[in-house]
């Protein structure tokens, strides 16, 4: 090449390079629009007065001038997202638009008001701002507001404590298992400690949940929302929240887990591993209950199954097969799980991160929530997207729930389990299920939902009389259990499946409800078999009248078990029946007589075990000998265990208020948001009723 | 707005009506807590601790008698307009539309059977602390809580509520039948499954009813009502102009929906105060200006306001504002129906009846026949045979007397509670009605068959429950009510008596024969009997089948219960004429034991109450109302008030005297071909009396009785004679009664 050439190259490559700068300094003709503020997080408005105050700088990057059209919090009264009374103003001139000089920036000042009547102690939005910056589009500042409390570290992440307290145990003990340290008493003190500590938090929490708060206050309608970017790169947030649907599921697993631990203490070997994959165990469960994003969600449900699988792998040989269902069925679930939150990710809209990035797709349940997903043109393998989705969905919450015909999971995980273990799984995970299709099914895709709802309700009526069948035949307490809660979540899916609040509400209340009896049932069988050394039922007859107590526990649990009234079973499915009943009559009328045939089922064990003769043979019994021949009673071990349990089972039979009242809100936001009224509807409806009720 | 109208219910607070239950249930408790503890105390102070736990069992029913005694003379002293006492204690649940509370409620149906269920139990408890083990602690905690249950069912306000104390009764009756002997597992697993069918029947009956009170069904959807709606209805017809209404004038509004809501009138954003509070629902004549007014009913929880515009307020008028669409309360619904325009047209009765549930079955058919269905389960009618039967087989006497006077009285009351719906089903009356005529000729057929006298007498109180169905279904609850109760009295008095061996005595023969000639002891051809009968004669309310047939059955039933009730009479007659031939003198007399003691009262608390069911004392030959009907009428609207009494009181006399005479004849003459001495009997017995049973008052009375039978007896008024007998047993029960109080040993 000459050395002309070779100029004449270098000068068009300077002379490209500058006209490049030029091109980019062109990008920048209308201004470009940075915000700050937050430091990289969320906007913190601080109470000033009686108002929570901030501030945040529009910057113009470019050199162009920069005109801010709006600023305004993200929402409006159709699409509430954050509590009112939220304003952003501009500092100079209190307007909420502006022009930005090149280089230049202003303030906007952030003024939170909460109403004197609201009881909204937090506020979690975004700052939306609307620019000539076509480059950027819309963006926003994320803003957060926390009322000021007496303990803003405990306060003020609340459900993390809850979280982490267990995952902190678990770690604890398995780094003395490593430093091959600590006996297994201070294992056991270990768990005890934290998972006592998290349940006085879960008492705290009930205490302070405001059954008041709806969707229509701002925040979704959720209460001690954390929220933090966890993995940037793929807009994945630690996102935890609880409303009416979770708070009572938190409290109730809670102390399920802290009696568990209870009971667990003493019995078998191989503690440190146990009690590690306990605590694991229940935080994993919390931690489905209140992670609002979907990887979260997901992490917590791969944690469950792989501490669940460890649990009952650890039993013995004779375990390994439930072991195996138990894994499969994670595997499966999990699989399912997966593909349908990708569906959703993918097809979810632009919105805003925690700190106001924006973002293509979201994880966020709650802002999923506000995707509609019901695009007729949109499909997937060939069908519509939004019932493909849901049926993914959902498939893998049937599976956690023990459904029919998806149940056999659990006879064998039940029959296999310890007490404590079948308490956690059998008694607590299988009410994730039901919580999931609400959370997940219902809240993210409303309009499929409607489409499958007699299905729904039709799985429930099944599953009902199946499981009351398949118990009658049953000689064995612990599968027979697995059966009774095969039937109970076919209590809670006709109530869930009306779509109305009463049966949402009744699902909700079954879910405590099974969770408390379901759990002193399983206690109380495991003691007996330590006892007995059986678990037949037909050669414990009259066990009940040598241990008054324990036999007491197990005869009350069996009758709250099938609804006896004025015991916690009674309410759930009350209220499922007649919820499920305008819109699927005959479901409803033969789900209520199938209750006739769970209680049959029931009775036979009750009669026996409750009011039977016992056997002469127990007396000579070798297992009987040290104890003189009789059944021993409740130990303290066992009392401290299932006594707050029955109380709950008794306490919640008469007075259910404080279960309903606490779900209130969430049911009837759930109820309006699967079933709210056309416009066609309302107006017919209005005609009508005018017509019924005579009125001019 | 339409101006309506209506004969609704006028509410009064009454704040400690929820004693009535909470002192069965607590002594339940009490019961279980006192119990436990006996197995850590030995000797007396274990003695003295089964004496407290007695005590404390038998106190709670006795403590709510009084008080239900009480309150029941404060409803006679009311206008029977206004006879409805309320206390609102909480909420229950409050989800959507269904809005239920924690209400007891007491009018003179519910107090009538309530009394009834606690004078029944309180008597079973006597029997049962008499005689009781250290292990008799569990059998009397479950009797103490099935009084509270049946309490619960007869003063709940609502469907909910009642619903909690009727399935409680179901499970708590099985309980029973398995707690006092040796059970047939069999004949307990299907009282238990029969009980949560009749559970799930009420269930889907309330779903039904609620649904179609409110909202509306539009294509298979149904959608709910946006708001809730009030109607007002004035005391005083207030059609003249507002303007000459002078200040200071007032009115009085009363709302007793959603408690808890507060109302605002006009434009004001203060409610309407009580004193320095807000005056929240329940209340009743709360002050307001006479005028024109609208109200803005603030229910709260989340639930929209509702507006009652343009309602005027004369002075001195109570406005009631009545809701007006889905609720469970039984008062509700009632006064909802009750509603009339100003023509009298009954608009929102017509619009309700229009509704169809399934395909072209009515809403209140269905509604209806699943409360059939729930009752007929319950009372082990027609198709649910025997259940009661073996229930009272497996249960011991006096908890049988109790089972079938809670299960009877369960039943018939649920039916006559809401026998207003009947009225709107032809339907569901004429099935009703078919099986309570089946019910009454297939239960005394089974009576015929009875091997034992628990069976023979529980198969009699379903052929009574038969009774009371067809007498509900064709519009005349108040004979069905009437009769159920009074039944379960004599039904109990027969239960006092304990094992078959006590049957022997005089008195069982009494009881049995009042049975065998009516439903009533001692009334021959009785009110609660004849009014069924002739109802279902006369009725028009039946669809596709005769009425004629159905008063046939039921009478032809009736006189197969005669025939089974006399068979057994005859039987045991003649067992205890044998052996009383064979024993000493000194075993001849009766034993006045603490069970015939109490039979006897029971008895001739039947005896009055079958009397009060008729003309009553001072109406015997004139054609007014009954003092029962009177006394029901207001609590069971669709009854008709006009009752021919006369006859049946002249009736009643001829046929009880017959039946006394007949008995007596009979025992005396076989008394004495056996060669005793009918004088000396009744000698001893009134010794016994005098020395043992203290008290200067029964003392007196058992020596003027000595008097007037030893009287009767020698001039041959056997009749008289056995009126004096059952005035004794009164005695000596009040005398027991004493004795047990004071803690002295029962005989």
């Amino acid at each position: 090449m000459s050395l002309r050439a070779f100029v004449g190259f270098f000068v068009s490559l300077v002379v490209l390079i500058v006209a490049c700068r030029d091109a980019r300094a062109d990008s920048a003709a209308r201004g470009k629009i940075v915000l700050s503020g937050g430091g990289g997080s969320a906007l913190v408005l601080t109470p000033q007065e009686g108002v929570f105050r901030g501030e945040m700088t529009i910057t113009n990057a470019g050199d162009d001038p920069l005109l801010v059209s709006r600023v305004a919090p993200r929402g409006d009264e159709n699409d509430v997202r954050s509590p009112p009374k939220l304003t952003a103003k501009f500092t100079e001139g209190d307007a909420t638009s502006a022009s930005i000089a090149p280089h230049a920036s202003k303030k906007v000042a952030v003024v939170w008001a909460p109403a004197h009547e609201t009881s909204m102690k937090q506020l979690w939005g975004q700052i939306v701002v609307t620019s000539t910056d076509d480059a950027a589009g819309e963006v926003a500042m994320g803003v957060h507001a926390q009322a000021p409390s007496a303990v803003p570290l405990l306060s003020e992440h609340l459900l993390s404590w809850i979280l982490f307290l267990p995952i902190a145990g678990a770690a604890l003990i398995l780094l003395l298992h490593l430093l091959r340290a600590g006996t297994d008493d201070v294992v056991q003190k270990i768990a005890l400690g934290v998972s006592g500590a998290s349940t006085v938090l879960s008492f705290w929490l009930f205490r302070a949940f405001d059954s008041g708060i709806t969707r229509a206050d701002g925040n979704d309608g959720f209460q001690f929302i954390e929220r933090a970017s966890w993995i940037r790169s793929v807009h994945v947030e630690y996102f935890v929240g609880v409303d009416g649907l979770s708070v009572a599921m938190v409290l109730v697993a809670s102390v399920v887990s802290f009696v568990g631990i209870v009971a667990s203490i003493g019995a078998g070997t191989r503690k440190k591993a146990y009690f590690a994959g306990f605590l694991l165990l229940s935080a994993s469960i919390t931690g489905l209950f209140v992670s609002l994003d979907l990887v979260l969600f997901f992490a917590f449900w791969c944690a469950f199954f792989a501490a669940a699988y460890r649990l009952v792998a650890s039993r013995g040989e004779a375990a390994e097969i439930a072991a195996s269902k138990l894994g499969l069925v994670g595997l499966v679930s999990s699989a399912l799980l997966l593909v349908a939150i990708s569906g959703l990710y993918e097809h979810s809209q632009r919105t805003f991160a925690v700190d106001g990035t924006a973002i293509a797709h979201s994880f966020a349940i709650p802002e999923l929530m506000h995707v509609s997903y019901n695009d007729p043109a949109a499909t997937l393998l060939g069908f519509s997207l939004v019932k493909t989705l849901w049926v993914t969905l959902f498939v893998p919450f049937m599976l956690l729930a023990a459904v029919a015909p998806l149940h056999t999971w659990l006879v064998d995980t039940a029959s296999e389990s310890s007490g404590p273990l079948g308490a956690m799984l059998g008694a607590v995970a299988v009410e994730v299920g039901i919580y999931g299709m609400m959370r997940l099914c219902f809240g993210v895709l409303p309009e499929a939902t409607r489409w499958a709802a007699g299905a729904i309700v039709g799985l429930g009526a099944a599953s009902v009389i199946y499981g009351a069948l398949c118990a009658f035949a049953q000689t064995d307490l612990k599968k027979f259990i697995a059966y009774a809660t095969v039937s109970h979540a076919g209590i809670a899916l006709l109530g869930i499946g009306s779509l109305t609040p009463e049966g949402i509400a009744g699902a909700c209340i079954e879910m405590c409800a099974h969770a408390a009896a379901g759990s002193v049932l399983f206690l109380a069988v495991a003691a007996v078999e330590e006892r007995a050394h059986t678990r037949r039922w037909g050669e414990l007859s009259g066990v009940a009248k040598q241990m008054p107590m324990l036999g007491g526990a197990l005869v009350l649990s069996l009758a709250a078990s099938f609804g006896v009234p004025g015991l916690v079973g009674f309410w759930g499915e009350c209220l499922a029946t007649i919820g499920a009943y305008p819109a699927h009559r005959v479901a409803a009328t033969v789900a209520a007589f199938g209750f006739a045939l769970v209680a049959a089922a029931h009775v036979r064990i009750l009669d026996a075990v409750g009011f039977g003769k016992l056997d002469e043979s127990w007396q000579k019994s070798p297992y009987l000998e040290p104890f003189g021949g009789k059944f021993p009673d409740v130990t303290t071990r066992e009392l401290v265990a299932i006594g707050p349990l029955v109380i709950l089972v008794v306490l919640l039979g008469l007075w259910p208020a404080p279960v309903l009242t606490t779900v209130s809100g969430a049911v009837r936001d759930t109820a309006a948001l699967v079933n709210p009224p056309g416009p066609d509807q309302v107006a017919a409806s209005s005609s009508q009723s005018r017509g019924a009720l005579a009125l001019r | 707005m339409i101006d309506t109208h209506g004969a609704i219910v006028h509410v009064e607070l009454a704040p400690q009506l929820w004693s009535v239950v909470f002192f069965p249930f607590a002594a339940a408790v009490a019961v279980v807590y006192l119990g436990t503890t006996l197995a850590s105390v030995t000797g007396r102070e274990k003695e003295g601790t089964m004496a407290l736990l007695a005590r404390v069992a038998v106190g709670g029913p006795l403590l709510a008698l009084v008080t239900l005694a009480f309150y029941a003379y404060d409803l006679a002293s009311r206008a029977a307009s206004s006879r409805y006492l309320l206390v609102h204690l909480g909420n229950l649940l409050r989800i959507g539309q269904l809005d239920a509370n924690l209400d007891f409620a007491l009018d003179p149906l519910s107090a009538t059977l309530a009394v009834v269920v606690t004078l029944v139990g309180t008597a079973a408890l006597v029997l049962l602390t008499a005689k009781m083990k250290e292990s008799s602690w569990r059998l009397l905690a479950r009797v103490d809580a099935l009084v509270a249950a049946a309490l619960v069912l007869l003063l709940a306000d609502n469907l909910l509520f009642a619903f909690l104390g009727w399935g409680a009764i179901g499970a708590l009756v099985a309980s029973l039948a398995r707690a006092s002997r040796e059970p047939a597992p069999r004949a307990r697993r299907v009282s238990f499954t029969t009980s949560r069918v009749s559970d799930a029947a009420f269930l889907v009956a309330t779903a039904v009813l609620f649904w179609n009170l409110g909202g509306t069904f539009s294509e298979g959807d149904y959608v709910p009502d946006l708001d809730a709606r009030f109607s007002a209805i004035s005391s005083i017809a207030s059609t003249g102009p507002v303007a000459h209404l002078t200040p200071g004038m007032k009115g009085f509004v009363t709302l007793t929906s959603y408690p808890g809501a507060v109302v605002f009138a006009d434009d004001s954003h203060i409610p309407i105060m009580n004193g320095d509070a807000p005056a929240r629902s329940p209340f009743v004549h709360q002050k307001v200006d006479a005028g024109m007014h609208t109200f803005r009913i603030h229910p709260g929880a989340g639930l929209d306001d509702s507006i009652v515009a343009h309602t005027r307020f004369a002075e001195n008028a109570d406005v009631e504002l009545v809701l007006v669409g889905a609720t469970t309360s039984f008062r509700e619904i009632r006064d909802q129906l009750a509603l009339t325009d100003d023509h009298g047209a009954p608009w929102r009765k017509d619009a309700i009846s229009s509704r169809h549930a399934i395909g072209s079955i009515g809403a209140m058919t269905l509604a209806c026949l699943f409360f059939l269905l729930a009752a007929c389960a319950r009372a082990s009618a027609f198709p649910f045979d025997s259940m009661l039967a073996d229930d009272s087989d497996a249960a011991s006497q006096p908890i049988a007397g109790l089972v079938q006077a809670v299960v009877m009285g369960s039943a018939a009351y649920l039916l006559a509670r809401i026998a207003f719906l009947f009225e709107l089903s032809a339907t569901a009356s004429t099935i009703s009605a078919c099986v309570g005529a089946v019910t009454v000729l297939l239960a005394a057929l089974a009576a015929c068959a009875a091997t034992t006298p628990a069976r023979l007498f529980g198969h009699v109180a379903t052929a009574h429950f038969g009774v009371a169905l067809v007498a509900i279904a064709v519009g005349a609850p108040i004979a069905g009510v009437a009769l159920v109760g009074i039944s379960s009295l004599a039904l109990a008095a027969f239960g006092a008596l304990g094992e078959p061996a006590a049957a022997t005595t005089g008195t069982a023969r009494w009881i049995a024969a009042g049975l065998a000639a009516a439903p009533v002891p001692g009334l021959g051809v009785s009110y609660t009997t004849v009014r069924a009968v002739s109802a279902a004669l006369g009725s028009d309310r039946l669809v596709h089948v005769p009425g004629a047939a159905i008063a046939v059955t039921t009478a032809g039933g009736l006189g197969v219960r005669a025939f089974a009730i006399w068979k057994y009479v005859y039987v045991t007659y003649k067992k205890d004429v044998k052996s009383a031939a064979k024993s000493s003198k000194k075993d001849a007399p009766a034993k006045t034991s603490t069970a015939s003691r109490i039979a006897l009262g029971l008895f001739g608390l039947a005896l009055a109450a079958g009397i009060a069911s008729d003309t009553g004392g001072l109406h015997i030959l004139t054609t007014d109302a009954s003092v029962l009907v009177r006394w029901l009428a207001p609590s069971v609207p669709t009854a008709t008030a006009h009752e021919s009494g006369g006859l049946d009181f002249i009736a009643f006399a001829l046929a009880y005297g017959a039946a006394l005479a007949g008995y007596a004849h009979l025992r005396s003459r076989a008394l004495v071909k056996n060669g005793l001495d009918l004088s000396a009997t009744r000698v001893g017995t009134w010794q016994a009396t005098r020395q043992k049973d203290g008290g200067r008052l029964t003392r007196a009375a058992a020596s003027i009785l000595e008097r007037a039978s030893l009287l009767a007896r020698d001039t041959e008024r056997y009749v008289v004679d056995g009126i004096i007998g059952a005035l004794a047993g009164l005695v000596r029960a009040a005398a027991h009664a004493l004795h047990f109080v004071k803690g002295e040993d029962a005989r």
